[in-house]
């Protein structure tokens, strides 16, 4: 008998392409609601993304109670809490997050307080710790990586205790997440790959790691599909919306992906690396996802290997030995690193981000190794071992 | 499953279940890796392993002194970190070392509730616990990688410490 087992979730309905910003009304209206929130950030609003949202409500019978245009890069519980108040003191009854990880991990965090009636978020921190389904929440993601708006998952900065708290929770999936190819094209050249990357990092991780499953494989395996053959032509050509809309799209199905089979080490390093350094979460998963691969490669040839396809296309796939694809799989991904570096400046070590001291990498070895991610990693690592990595990642 | 089938394994899952908890108290005491894991939770947690709605289990108490201290089968307060088996079988699966702990984590044959970051520690410890009191072949099954330093001349030599230590607290109710 087969031991397989998994489990495969995401109620988030999926609402994309040309013309997607309008259905929002008819979708709140749906959810019952009518005096929405919007909650966004200075670089979404001075970039005229929430002036193009805010032109699809009049006449609706949807008026848009509050704008809350203030988040910074790093979302905060005080931003949180600000966030939860407003919402309360202006009778709103739904939320759109309009923005970047920040503004719509902020969206879901506020959502809690605003649905709970509480001022207490550290409550509801962890895994589990939500009890009921939160207001409505439609994500509308101007970046393409992070997948946040399939996910269940938000993560806030105590900035009282210089943490970062994360909730987890299937009340935390969105609503409805919006793909509308206005949303990405003003994004810039090195945002648009880093974050290209992030969701790059989030499929190979998913088919790669132990929670891998047949699901889980086949948006993971669209999604390299998707990235690879359309992140350099962005690059090339920003205003490509086809292009920008399939980036989107595979951000999307690879946080589907993941949220489904989680993923590694990558992940683990590039979240201390985060955190102690600063540096971009999408920047962190371009730099050491050829590296964890090649620690992985022995423990997981064969699905590395399967990673050529979507990577490289049938032909290439076809012309390699079965025993040389994993190799080919990580070469190509250095070399598609290499190719984003020489059009946008994307940093191809962690040397050159300028943003890390090589003596700050034991440290992140041992925060790496006590992150939520490395269970999910195939093969075990120790601080040494992760260590290891970071100093072949440094140059 | 037979009435008798449920019995057994509750049975076998209570008793493994104390003998974690009494296993990574004696070893939070003689261990010095375990002692270092046991050292990084938050002083004063509560730790409880259970099976959902109200099967065995064990809570764990982090004491001031680094070490932990066992606390019975199930607390009135709600734990700081909680480990929650979906169903008996997923537990006795995990116990009886056929499912390795990461993979059924990855399966989401658990519920874990509380600090995600000391749900690592709590592995790495099942993992260290499964590493020197089981015999080698049965330990591999449930972790990622056996540790390549643990000879088996080390690995005796620190069984006897730990249950001796466990006999110990068992005389003593400590």
């Amino acid at each position: 008998m087969s031991d397989t087992y998994y489990e495969f979730f995401c109620p988030v309905k999926l609402i994309v392409g040309s013309k997607a910003l309008e259905h929002i009304p008819f979708e709140l209206g749906a959810l019952g609601a009518s005096r929405p929130m919007i909650i966004t950030d200075a670089g979404v609003r001075g970039a005229g993304l929430l002036d193009v949202l805010l032109e699809v409500f009049p006449g609706t019978g949807i008026e848009v109670a509050n704008v809350f245009d203030d988040v910074p890069p790093d979302s905060s519980v005080a931003v949180v809490k600000s966030i939860a108040r407003r919402y309360a003191e202006t009778g709103c009854d739904s939320m759109i997050a309009l923005g970047g990880g920040s503004p719509i991990d902020s969206a879901k965090a506020a959502n809690i307080l605003a649905s709970e009636g509480s001022d207490d978020l550290a409550r509801f921190a962890g895994s589990g710790n939500l009890p009921r389904p939160l207001k409505p929440l439609i994500v509308l993601p101007t970046t393409a990586g992070t997948g946040s708006e399939v996910t269940f998952v938000s993560v806030v900065k105590d900035e009282a205790r210089g943490v970062k708290m994360p909730f987890a929770s299937p009340f935390l999936m969105p609503d409805a997440a919006v793909l509308d190819p206005r949303l990405t094209l003003t994004l810039p050249p090195q945002i648009t790959a880093a974050t290209a990357m992030d969701a790059m990092t989030h499929a190979c991780e998913s088919f790669t790691c132990i929670g891998k499953n047949p699901m889980s494989d086949a948006y993971a395996s669209a999604a390299v599909r998707d990235i690879s053959g359309n992140l350099l032509r962005v690059l090339d050509n920003p205003d490509h919306a086809g292009g920008r809309l399939a980036l989107a799209q595979a951000a999307a199905m690879a946080g589907i992906a993941f949220s489904n089979s989680m993923v590694g080490l990558v992940h683990a390093l590039g979240h201390a690396t985060g955190a102690l350094c600063h540096l971009h979460h999408g920047t962190c998963m371009s730099l050491f996802l050829p590296y964890v691969l090649e620690y992985n490669l022995e423990a997981r040839r064969e699905a590395i290997g399967e990673l050529l396809l979507p990577l490289a296309g049938a032909e290439v796939y076809a012309a390699t030995e079965p025993e040389d694809r994993a190799g080919k799989a990580i070469a190509h991904l250095r070399w598609l690193r290499d190719e984003i570096h020489s059009r946008c400046g994307l940093p191809r070590t962690l040397s050159e981000t300028g943003k890390v001291q090589k003596d700050q990498l034991p440290k992140i070895a041992d925060m790496a190794v006590n992150d939520g991610a490395i269970i999910f990693n195939p093969v075990e690592v120790s601080p040494e071992e992760a260590l290891a990595v970071l100093e072949r990642a440094w140059a | 499953m037979t009435a008798l089938s449920r019995q057994l394994k509750t049975l076998y899952v209570a008793v493994m279940m104390r003998v974690v908890g009494w296993g990574l108290r004696a070893m939070s005491q003689v261990d010095p890796v375990l002692r270092a894991e046991a050292a990084g939770f938050a002083e004063g947690m509560f730790i409880e392993m259970t099976v959902v709605p109200d099967g065995p289990g064990m809570v764990l108490e982090r004491l001031p002194s680094g070490k932990l201290a066992y606390r019975g089968s199930r607390i009135d307060r709600r734990p700081d970190l909680s480990v929650r088996f979906k169903h008996l079988d997923l537990a006795f699966a995990v116990l009886s070392f056929s499912e390795s702990t990461p993979t059924a984590f990855a399966r989401a044959r658990m519920v874990v509730d509380g600090d995600i970051g000391a749900g690592i520690r709590l592995v790495r410890c099942l993992y260290r616990l499964e590493a020197l009191l089981l015999p080698k072949f049965i330990a591999r099954r449930g972790m990622k990688r056996y540790p390549a330093d643990l000879s088996l001349g080390k690995k005796l030599a620190m069984n006897l410490r730990i249950y001796g230590r466990m006999a110990a607290d068992l005389v003593t109710r400590s």
